[in-house]
Parts: C-alpha cells; structure tokens; sequence
C-alpha cells in the first residue's frame, strides 16, 4: 500500500507472457474474416501484409471499496397505496480500473481485458511495446476518481434516495501492466484494414473490416421499399379516406414511421461500408507512439521529491523503504518511522505484554506480535433511525474509546473479527519498556488508511445490528493515534490472542 | 530526483538518421498523387482536405548479416508501433548523416537481441538509426486519416484510407422508394386491387434480398434441449 509514494519512476511494471503463437493468431484472424456481416469473400481475397507481436500498456488501479448506504425507494399501487422499501446496503468488494496508457487510435481498446494474476516482472526493452504515455500520478488520480465512481454505482443500485452514505477506498495496487496483442494489417480489393488478436486467450478484440456490399445493398433497397410504401399508403389515406375508416393518428404515426424508416436506412446502410469492431478513427493523428509526459510538479513537489532519500529525524540514519511497508523502525534508534508521505515522521508506539493466563497456557511458544492501529477516538451520535429496530445485546461502541485496525499483512476477514474483538472489550495494555523477543510483523497499512478503516468499522457495525439503519449523523474526533505491538500466538492455521 | 531502480539498462540512443530526400511540400505531392491513383478505388480529389504534416524519425534497429554468400542488411523497429508497412521495412543504401539538431526522433524502447531469434546469418554489425518518416493527415467527409511518406525514398505505406464503392446509393434509395410509394399511394387512391402490385413487388425484393431464407433456417437446439 504505498501508493502515496509511488513518483513517475517508480510504479511497478509487470507484463502477460504471450501463449498464442503467431501460427495460431493466424488461423484466429481467417476464422474471424468468415464470420459476421463482412465480406464474403474476404477470407480468400484478404492478403495479410504484416504480422506482429506488441505489447500495449495499461494502468491498473486495484482498490478495496468500502461504504455504507441506507435510504428507501417508493413505488405507488394501482390503487394509489405508496410502497416504501427501506434498504441497508454494505459493500466491501475488490474494485479494479484499468486504462490504456497509449493511444490506440483507430483498434480503440480503452480497458485491459485480462485479470490480475499470472502476470511477471516487466524488463524494459526485452520485448516490443508501445510506449506508456501521459502521467503516472494523474492516471492514479484518474483511478481513484473512477473507482469512487464503481462503489457509489454499486452501493447506490438499489436506493432511490439516499439517507445515509459514506464510502471509503483503501488503495492496493497501482501499477502499469503489458498485455500481448497480434497485430495483422491486410488489404482487401484496395482497402486497408486492421485486426487484433489476444494473444494471451487467442479472442479477437477489435479491427476493422470490409462489411458485405451486396448485404447493404439489398438491405437498403428493403427498408426504402417499406418506407415507401408506408409513406404512399398515408398520404393517400390523408387526402382521401375512401373505404378505410382508420383513425387520422393511424395514419399519422404511419406517415412518421415511413418518413424515419428512410431517414434511417439510407445512412446506416450507405455509411457502413467498413466494420469496425471496437473504438473509432478519431485519433487516428496520434498513432504513433506515446511520448511519456510527466506530471508538471510545483515548486514545493520538487523540493519535496529531491529529499527523496529518507533519513531519522532523530539519529540521521539513512532509511530505506522495503517493497510495500508504511512504516519501519530505525536500525540507528528503533524509532518506528512512517515513511509514507515524502517525509519521514516520528509514529509513537506500544508493546503490549502477553497476560499471565496466555503465558501459561503458551508455555514455551513465543507470540509473534502484529501491529494495530489504535485511535481514541470520540464518537457523538446527534442522530439515529432504524427500521425494524430490536434491542440486542450488542454493546454501544460510541462515545469515548479506543479502535484497533490491524497494520500487517494478514487477510482482512482473520484481521476484522480481532478489530471488532479489540474494539469492543478495549484491553488493558501493559507496556514492556525493554522490547521481547519474539516476530514482529512490518506495517502495512498507513496512518491514513487505517483512520478510513476505523470510521468504516464503526457504521458495519452498526449497520450490523438487527433492523435496518436508515439515518446515522456522527461527529468522528481522532483524538490521539499510535502503533500498539499485540502479542498472538500461533497455533497451525489460527491465532490466539496473547492479552 | 527520484533513483533510477537497479536493472533497468541504460537509454538507447540512435547513433545517426538517414538522411530525408523529400520536403513537406514534395511528400503532400507525393501524397495526392497517391490518393488520386487509378489503382485505387479512392474519394475524388475534391472532397479531400490536408492538413498537418509532421516529420518524425522512427528509431530502428539495422542488422548487417552475412547470409551464405550474400550480405544481407535487415531493418526492425526499434520502439513499439502501430502503422502499418515498418515491421518489414526494406532499404535501398541510403546516404546516413549525423543526427540534426532540430531532429524528432522516437524513444527507442526495444533491445535490439528482442529480434535475434527471428535472423539469419552470421552477425557482422547492428546499428540503431532513425529512418525519417512524414505522417500527414487528411479529412474526408467528416473523418480523419493518415498517410506515411518515406522521407528518404518517397514511398508511401498503406494505411487506413477512404474507398469509394460502386454503388451509386442516391440513385439505388431513389429506385426502390419512388416507384413503391406511387403505387401504393394509387392504390389507396383508386382502387386497393392494386396493392397486389405492390405486395407482388415487395416479395420480389425480399426473394432477391434471399431474406426469405431466414424463415426456414432451424435453431440449432442445445446439449439440454435450450
């Protein structure tokens, strides 16, 4: 998750190994020239002047999406009863934005077709691409709007009107991404065209192509045919009724219909001489490759980005930042560091000691100690309304308080029961001064993000609770924050909480 | 500044450009010339609007091979592109020249041991040089092409460009909607005997259109009877 320091140069690339040969590419584009509304006989009169293998970039934001939506939607009977539904909406999905980083022109594949997963490191040079164009941090930007766009679409789906929402995105992954493509440029009775190949699954994924003349024109030719007719029939029946007693609205609407038929018809048929799969010929001026164009920085930016190595505030030692990790203790002092912003900041922390109840029954085991978040937060609730509201025995976790969000790399469905677990009984931490033995997991997750997480892990909770939550109004005060080492101990695939 | 990562190798540079033969004003010559070709079924001379021309030099990688008893000289191009007519790119020897100042030439982006496998011969030098190349584009009607001169030998590449079809469609709409629509129009007028003309006329389009056929075509039926 360290997206925030990602700069122009230093976004991860990786690449999809290409598993189409150029044989099987080959056999890809005759089967595609055979099929749909094109030529007849383009297979046999195509001639395929270049073949090749390229490698198109893309920007892939990966983003965990995370909110919270109460409101209702009404529909009124046909006896005029008005039905409200109420709804109570949870997301916290996986959402992923991908762009194309270079001009397509004309092929127009705007959106990466492949999922994450089986990609390798990207060489720079080792394999044909096209080069990446615009700028690393604006295409990040553009990801984060996009997916804040995809959870509010998701959350507000089924809700006409909104009366409590709030969402949140933890950023994952921002990286650039290679994707292999055939290329085939072929001519056909003068014209020139294009096709484009997968050549990770062998799916044709756009082009263009020469459409059946003889299918247009007979197309042309019957829809002219019916306007013509339905025009004639109209204007006679307008000017003189004779035996057909229809409705002048009939005959009306069938002068309009015939009137559109042509209008219709004679573009979409006269027009189309050439399918084009995907995309359009808008940039066509802009085919050549892309010129990597970085993000024009402020003054206070390249102050900023030239102190980019990081140094203690306290003991100047040189810190390093290990691939992902937010936060890091200074070998020189064992401050813990949050090395997040371009900045270094001191992050005051706790390690709490194992209770005497779970040394004992650890005998022997040493706790491996993962780091939490813990803000004291106050939470005021001005306002609430559920519907359907039960009184249970869960326990009001507003007001003063402390919440714990899991920093580590552990998967978030192990990490949020421990959180809520945390949260609730709110433990009493006894400190060890002197440090112990033992594995501490590195940190993850930054200050920030962690702060989203709480707010988020307060409204799942109440949306948690029986009925349906319709409006929540809270003031959110962070009062003070810090890392707190809690003790687990490991026993095969689960954890045993040390406090 | 930000530290370039360990393993990323160093920038390619071109070490010289072939040296353009042809001006602006000569390659939107050539250009017209090669839309106005019979050889081509294009759109009539007036209808087609220039516009910019840019010159640019692409980078390439040339291989100088010893093939037998042949010397063998092998162009590829040395960043990722999408026009047509440069993945086989052939030469005449042209006259290289240093690199001008003002020249726009192309990140090269690709090693050049990315096209080893697909060479022959014994290797006896490689050079990475900028091949220079006019884009000018051009409108027709309401959409944008390009056309590729080679600015050292005058030849263009193909690229995607207009096709005029031989069909005149004003004259084909007129036919099939002028003649159907008196008919029915008398018809409705006098007497509605006469729509047999018109039925009569409308099924003999649909038989010569062969859409009647798609009423007899049978689904295929699925492995669960769908």
């Amino acid at each position: 998750m360290g997206l925030e320091r990602s700069v122009e140069d230093q976004v991860a690339e990786f690449y999809y190994k290409a598993k189409i040969t150029r044989g099987v590419a080959d056999r890809t584009f005759r089967t595609w020239f055979s099929k749909g509304i094109k030529a007849p006989d383009l297979g046999k009169c195509a001639e395929v002047s270049e073949m090749y293998l390229l490698y198109l970039p893309f920007w892939r934001f990966v983003a965990q999406g995370k909110a919270v939506a109460c409101g209702y939607s009404e529909y009124t009977e046909q006896t005029g009863n008005v039905i409200r539904n109420i709804f109570e909406e949870l997301i916290d999905d996986e959402f992923i934005w991908t762009e194309c980083a270079c001009d397509t022109g004309k092929y127009g594949i705007e959106k990466l077709w492949l999922d994450p997963g089986g990609e390798a490191p990207y060489v720079r040079g080792s394999v044909v691409s096209m080069e990446p164009g615009g700028s690393a941090i604006e295409a990040s930007k553009r990801g984060r709007e996009a997916v804040h766009e995809m959870i509010k679409t998701a959350v507000e789906k089924r809700i006409d009107t909104i009366t409590l929402k709030k969402s949140f995105l933890i950023p994952k992954v921002f990286e650039l991404v290679y994707a292999p493509v055939w290329i085939a440029h072929y001519s056909y009775k003068g014209g020139h065209y294009t096709a484009i190949v997968d050549a990770v699954r062998g799916e044709v994924l756009g082009g263009t192509s020469p459409i059946n003349l003889t299918a247009r024109t007979r197309m042309m030719i019957l829809s002219l045919a019916a306007g013509g007719i339905m025009i004639g029939s109209s204007i006679a029946m307008l000017i003189h009724a004779g035996p057909y007693h229809l409705v002048e609205m009939f005959q009306i609407i069938l002068l309009l219909l015939g009137i559109a038929l042509c209008m219709a018809g004679y573009p979409a048929f006269k027009e189309g001489k050439t399918f084009v799969a995907t995309g359009t010929m808008q940039h066509i001026s802009t085919l050549r490759p892309a010129v990597r164009i970085p993000k024009q920085l402020t003054d206070q930016e390249i102050l900023n980005h030239e102190s980019t190595v990081l140094q203690c505030p306290l003991c100047g030692e040189e810190v390093k930042q290990p691939w992902g990790e937010v936060v890091i203790p200074c070998k020189g002092c064992g401050h813990l560091l949050d090395i997040t912003a371009d900045t270094v900041k001191i992050v005051p922390y706790d390690l709490a000691k194992p209770d005497l109840l779970a040394m004992v029954a650890m005998k022997g085991v040493e706790p491996e100690y993962i780091p939490f978040w813990r803000f004291d937060v106050n939470l005021e609730v001005t306002d609430r309304l559920a519907g359907g509201d039960t009184s249970t025995g869960l326990p009001n976790i507003a007001g003063k308080r402390s919440y714990y969000i899991c920093a580590a790399d552990i998967p978030r469905y192990l990490a949020e029961p421990w959180e809520i677990d945390l949260t609730i009984r709110n433990p009493e931490i006894v400190e060890v001064i002197d440090g112990r033995d033992g594995e501490y997991r590195p940190i993850f997750i930054n200050q920030s993000t962690a702060r989203e997480l709480t707010e988020f892990l307060y409204l799942r909770y109440e949306t948690e609770k029986p009925g349906i939550l319709q409006v929540l109004r809270y003031n959110f005060t962070v009062e003070n924050s810090r890392i707190v080492y809690i003790p687990y101990y490991k026993e095969q695939a689960s954890y045993i909480p040390g406090i | 500044m930000a530290e370039i990562p360990g393993g990323i190798p160093a920038p390619l540079q071109c070490s010289s450009v072939i040296a353009p033969q042809i001006d602006e004003a000569r390659a939107r010559e050539l250009a017209r010339e090669w839309l106005e070709s019979d050889t081509k079924p294009f759109i009539p001379e007036d209808k087609i609007r220039f516009g910019k021309a840019v010159m640019l030099y692409y980078p390439f990688w040339k291989y100088t091979r010893e093939d037998g008893c042949l010397d063998v000289t092998v162009y590829r191009p040395a960043c990722g592109t999408l026009l047509s007519g440069l993945q086989n790119i052939q030469r005449e020897d042209n006259e290289i020249v240093p690199i001008p100042k003002d020249a726009n030439i192309l990140p090269a982006t690709v090693q050049s041991s990315v096209y080893y496998p697909e060479l022959h011969g014994i290797a006896r030098a490689e050079d990475l040089i900028g091949i220079p190349l006019w884009l000018i584009s051009y409108k027709v009607k309401k959409s944008i092409y390009m056309i590729e001169v080679d600015a050292a030998s005058g030849k263009i590449y193909d690229e995607w460009h207009p096709i005029k079809e031989p069909v005149n469609w004003r004259k084909t709409a007129l036919i099939a909607c002028i003649p159907l629509m008196i008919l029915s129009l008398i018809a409705v007028y006098f007497s509605p005997w006469l729509f047999l003309l018109v039925a009569g006329l409308l099924i003999f389009f649909l038989y010569q259109s062969e859409m009647l056929g798609v009423i007899n075509l049978k689904r295929k039926e699925g492995k669960d009877g769908a």
